[in-house]
């Protein structure tokens, strides 16, 4: 056992723990992964699927930032959807189910061919500062590392629920950790526990697919990572299937209410209620029965579904009658049973905007430990705490996204700015800025953070590149003027453009309600023999349609805005006895940088706001 | 002026210092205890009971200032949440400056700015954004209806209002985020259902608002009763029946222009101020053009409005300005020298349509009334106004108060030149059913709970009109992002109505309206 120090170790090998293994990585820092032994790195303990609304987002600004996600998102996706396809561009999102054995096992070859990252794969049973330095005791070793990143997921006190059965681990067949004020040293856990569950995987053999709606992959749909072919197909391409719930389903589910974990006291943690459980579905809306229930493969190499829509910690036997009654289920067999799991959670107001404890400095946290659900703000998360433990140690200004420009800023502001009463997820009505924050044009939104990391990479060429040629796009289309004269008329009449009644610019042209921007550009392109990248055309035409709403939504916002971006001084707040004890007391906790921070904890009284704007300078 | 303040204590005069008085009040607050004033007053200060009087000397520099009695308001039980000490001191004008000025000087208190006192009750939470600008209209009242007003703010009647407002508003934004974010969840057919449910309660809530503010503000906060006609039609007559039968209140206060006279009266309970205004006729002479514009223009802003027309001359009613007015009352005078027998129905067909409809003779000596069929007729002018009025019209089974509309019999208007005796039974008739129709509507107008404070008529407009772009969108776009985008605008003017998050300037509008001390 050697001494050598690394400089920054990870803790856990999860989708947080890999995306801060890897940006930190890039600055060409020693960087270890500490993962629980018989979990392989950025395995998919639930849902097998990558991307969503908002979260489509979230992956295509971690691949900008130099992130792992898009690409094995890519490499691993079995099938493509655009959500939001008809409700117009800035609400689109893209998701893709991924085969979780081939993501699992493209991210343990990356890591092992990446010759700054070593991965050791021990239990950690504690982590202390010892001059300067992190003191981590495993199993038989002691790693010492000048950062930690804390990305341990679940498994911190970790404890599953099956109906009556409880066992510890932090998930199905595996070891748990200790509980996080063991495990780490000063560090502040949320008093109360999270819980999320997962439904049970039922064998393929057993479903008869046929009663099913078929929900075939997107051929269109384009990748996550920026140098991928766009529409290009790393593997085979399935489809998934829909079902839904009926009166019967639901009516075994409430027949058995008080064997179900989550509602006879047996958990007392909270859960999302945005992602509900079955049981949850049938206890709250007790006249609806109808639910959806999409099945979802796992991997082509795997004989498991995925039932999205039912995940359940009922007694097994009442998992199996309930799932019988859905149609295509009928002969369902379970591999694997649904399970609730609590576990600790970090308070998240400790942390400052680069994820960094306050009460431990060098002391990073990401992912699911820190209230979040998902792999997509864990790995978003990963990033924002791998990057910044890498810059403190460059001794370089850290990372920080603005809410305004990027998903990732805006969860990382809600998650320190306010203690979380339910695990924390991504909706894009948590942005006060959807029309901007849109996955096409994320490689711009997010250009000058990444080229403040100053690494220079191919990455950085390619975005130099694409910039160039939106603006060069973008004037060509404000430059570009129609004459109202009977041969453009016709000429409009012929592509169904509406009429021309005056001279218009080719902006101008894309804006008008029945048309599809993109689609115009290309076409019009294409008529002037103008050869333009298909992503830049798409990105060039969606900013020139908003660009009208989004300068009158800024107009609202600036207003909000310019209050919200003044720094405020915490301390002297509290110590006005203008503020009440209450707000003092919210106030302390959290420690508001600015005041939109301050606006956005909840408690917070109309008049303290008021009193904060008044005596701002 | 800019509310950034200091915790510093302050002082202020709160009865004012324009004018001597018996008693004058003056406020210190924002002081850290009794303790501090114990220079002031030898008495055993600290000791000073709450909210009780107590009579005792003010010192300045070991000088008896005043004999005064103190009062004293412990923070947070007081009106803006600080310690607050009322020293009511004889109120002349240089003795109250002086005291003042002697605070200032010891260095331990400074002088409040405009409103500053209020301004601590928002800041110590004793008093909503809202609620203060209903202080504000309380204390500046002119009408009841303004008095009514303020006390709803304070109370919080109006500001449940605009709760429900925001409330309805947060509701939608709730069906478009649902639309956007939890589709797969929710389902395409009930995400849309929830949104159109919020919108059209939303416009429902929005369009009660705005019908609180589409009354002028002006014809309620002084009404006007304005009556117009030609010149000899007998409004001066009327003015004179009013005068003589309300309490007159101020006497002719006018006096800037010769073309109409006001007379302030009360009818019910509230105020208006009669206006009878120039004669109106077709005319080339430019002065008399400019005395009938007024006129026109006091009608336009007028809350209630009368028209007298001399029966005998309704064929030559021609006056373009005012054919589109809407009045609340015609009265056809000089029944008694109508030679033709003739209908109201006909008669009417030829004015602009009122609400009301009477017939007046000159003198009751000779009534001729039954020269002219009265009734039953419905109220007039439905259609545009004109010829197609001619045939005959069924009474609205629907109308209001006294049964079908018909024209109702008066007692005689004295003619101006008529040296014989009046006749004031008759005469008073018209009186009681002109108030009663003032009142009236003036009641209605407020059971409409009409807005206003003028901040808020103007977010409100703003808000109705926001809205009726966003509605117009709603319906024509398919693009859910841009509908939440716009639908942020929507919220950004609901919240400065309701002052949540007040931008400074709502902040310094409001206080810049205050008295030192209020």
């Amino acid at each position: 056992m050697d001494n050598k120090i690394f400089d920054i170790a990870i803790i856990g090998g999860g989708h947080a723990g890999l995306e801060a293994a890897w940006t930190s990585a890039q600055f060409g820092l020693n960087v270890a992964i500490i993962t629980m032994p018989e979990v392989s790195i950025a395995s998919a303990p639930c849902n097998p699927a990558v991307g969503g609304v908002g979260k489509g987002q979230v992956v295509r600004e971690i691949d900008a930032l130099g992130g792992i996600m898009g690409k094995l998102a890519d490499r691993s996706a079995i099938q493509y959807r655009i959500l939001n396809e008809s409700k117009g561009y800035a609400v689109q999102s893209t998701r893709v189910q991924i085969d979780k054995e081939v993501y699992t096992r493209e991210a343990e070859q990356m890591v092992s061919d990446n010759p700054n990252i070593t991965v050791i794969r021990k239990k950690v049973n504690k982590t202390s500062l010892k001059e300067g330095c992190f003191e981590i005791v495993t199993d038989g070793e002691i790693v010492k590392s000048k950062k930690v990143v804390v990305t341990t997921g679940t498994f911190l006190s970790g404890k599953m629920h099956v109906g009556e059965e409880q066992s510890t681990g932090g998930r199905v067949d595996c070891d748990t950790a200790g509980s996080l004020d063991d495990v780490f040293e000063g560090v502040k856990a949320l008093p109360k526990k999270f819980k999320t569950g997962t439904p049970p995987r039922l064998k393929r053999q057993t479903i008869d697919f046929s009663q099913m709606d078929e929900q075939e992959s997107d051929p269109l749909t384009m990748n996550f990572h920026y140098s991928h072919d766009s529409k290009e197909r790393f593997v085979e391409q399935v489809s998934c299937h829909l079902t839904r719930t009926n009166d019967n389903t639901l009516g075994i589910i409430r027949d058995n209410k008080e064997r179900s974990p989550i509602f006879n006291g047996q958990i007392k943690a909270v859960g999302p209620r945005y992602c509900p459980s079955i049981e949850d579905k049938a206890y709250r809306y007790e006249d609806k029965n109808s639910h959806h229930v999409f099945v979802e493969p796992e991997s082509l190499e795997l004989d498991t579904f995925y039932p999205n829509g039912i995940s359940t910690s009922l007694p097994k036997e009442i998992q199996l009658d309930f799932i019988r009654t859905i149609p295509g289920l009928e002969k369902a067999e379970i591999e694997i049973y649904g399970y609730a799991v609590e576990y600790d959670v970090v308070d998240t107001t400790t942390l400052d905007r680069s994820l960094q404890s306050q009460d431990v400095p060098g002391l990073y946290f990401a992912g699911q430990v820190n209230g979040t659900s998902g792999y997509e703000e864990a790995a978003g998360q990963g990033l924002v705490a791998g990057t910044n433990a890498a810059l403190a140690l460059l001794e370089k200004e850290p990372l920080i996204l603005d809410r305004e420009v990027s998903y990732i800023g805006v969860m990382v502001e809600d998650l320190v700015s306010d203690k979380r009463d339910e695990p924390y997820r991504l909706f894009t009505a948590r942005s006060e800025n959807r029309l901007y924050v849109r996955e096409d044009n994320t490689l711009l939104r997010i250009l000058p953070f990444r080229k403040a990391l100053g690494l220079d990479s191919d990455l950085d060429k390619y975005m130099d590149k694409f910039e160039l040629a939106f603006s060069v796009l973008t004037d060509l289309c404000k430059n570009t003027t129609y004459k109202a004269n009977p041969k453009n008329k016709e000429y409009f009449k012929s592509m169904n453009y509406g009429p021309l009644t005056a001279n218009i610019t080719l902006s101008e042209l894309i804006k008008r309600a029945q048309l599809d921007p993109v689609e115009t550009i290309t076409k019009e392109l294409k008529a002037n023999g103008l050869l333009f990248d298909e992503k830049v055309i798409r990105t060039t035409a969606i900013s020139l349609k908003y660009e009208g709403y989004i300068n009158r939504a800024d107009i609202e916002n600036q207003k909000i805005l310019r209050l919200a971006k003044k720094s405020i001084n915490w301390n002297k707040i509290v110590s006005s006895e203008n503020v009440s004890y209450e707000c003092k007391q919210r106030i302390t906790e959290i420690r508001p940088e600015t005041f939109g921070q301050l606006q956005r904890i909840t408690g917070i009284r109309p008049a303290t706001l008021a009193y904060v704007a008044g005596n701002l300078v | 002026m800019n509310y950034i303040t200091d915790d510093l204590p302050i002082v202020a005069c709160s009865t004012g210092l324009s004018e001597n008085t018996a008693i004058g009040i003056i406020r210190l607050s924002g002081f850290p205890s009794l303790d501090y004033l114990k220079d002031f007053f030898k008495i055993n200060i600290s000791e000073l009971e709450e909210r009780k009087a107590t009579f005792c000397n003010l010192y300045f520099n070991e000088i008896v200032l005043d004999e005064v009695v103190i009062t004293f308001f412990k923070g947070p039980r007081s009106y803006n949440g600080e310690n607050i000490l009322e020293i009511s001191a004889h109120g002349n004008i240089f003795n109250l400056k002086r005291i003042i000025e002697s605070f200032v000087a010891s260095g331990l208190f400074r002088l409040a700015s405009q409103g500053e006192f209020t301004y601590r009750a928002l800041l110590n939470k004793k008093l909503t954004l809202a609620q203060v600008e209903g202080l504000d209209a309380l204390l500046n009242a002119s009408s009841s209806l303004m008095l009514d007003q303020g006390l709803d703010l304070l109370n919080g009647k109006l500001y449940k209002r605009y709760k429900e407002l925001s409330a309805s508003y947060l509701k939608l934004k709730s069906a478009i985020e649902m639309n956007i974010d939890f589709m797969e969840d929710v389902g395409e057919e009930e995400s849309e259902k929830l949104l159109k449910d919020s919108v059209s309660k939303l416009s429902s809530i929005i369009e009660s608002l705005n019908k609180s503010v589409s009354i002028s503000s002006k014809s309620l906060m002084s009404p006007d009763v304005v009556l117009v006609g030609e010149p000899n039609a007998g409004k001066s007559s009327l003015f004179n029946l009013i005068l003589n039968d309300s309490r007159s209140i101020v006497s002719d206060i006018a006096g800037t222009t010769r073309d109409f006279i006001t007379e302030y009266i009360s009818l019910g309970t509230n105020t208006f101020r009669l206006v009878d205004t120039a004669g109106l006729r077709e005319t080339t002479d430019v002065i008399e053009e400019e005395g009938i514009k007024r006129s026109v223009n006091l009608l336009d802003e007028g809350f209630f409005k009368v028209l007298l027309v001399n029966v005998n001359e309704v064929d030559d009613f021609k006056f373009s300005a005012i054919k589109d007015t809407s009045f609340d009352m015609i009265i056809f005078t000089h029944v008694d020298q109508l030679t033709n027998k003739v209908s109201v129905n006909e008669l009417s067909s030829k004015l602009p349509q009122a609400t009301h409809y009477y017939v007046s003779n000159t003198s009751s000596k000779n009534n001729n009334s039954e020269l002219l069929e009265v009734g039953p007729m419905g109220p007039l002018n439905n259609g545009p106004t004109g010829a197609d009025n001619s045939g005959p019209i069924e009474p609205l089974s629907s109308v209001s108060e006294s049964g079908p509309m018909g024209a109702k019999f008066l007692g005689p208007i004295e003619p101006q030149s008529q040296t014989g005796p009046i006749e004031p039974v008759a005469g008073l008739c018209i009186v009681s059913e002109l108030t009663k129709n003032v009142v009236s509507k003036y009641q209605l107008l407020k059971s409409s709970d009409p807005i206003l404070i003028s901040r808020h008529r103007i977010k409100i407009e703003e808000i109705t009109q926001v809205f009726s772009e966003f509605h117009h969108n709603i319906n024509n776009l398919s693009d859910i992002g841009i509908i939440s985008s716009e639908s942020r605008i929507l919220e950004g003017k609901i919240s400065e109505l309701i002052g949540v998050v007040s931008p400074d300037d709502v902040l310094n509008n409001i206080f810049s309206n205050f008295c030192i001390g209020k």
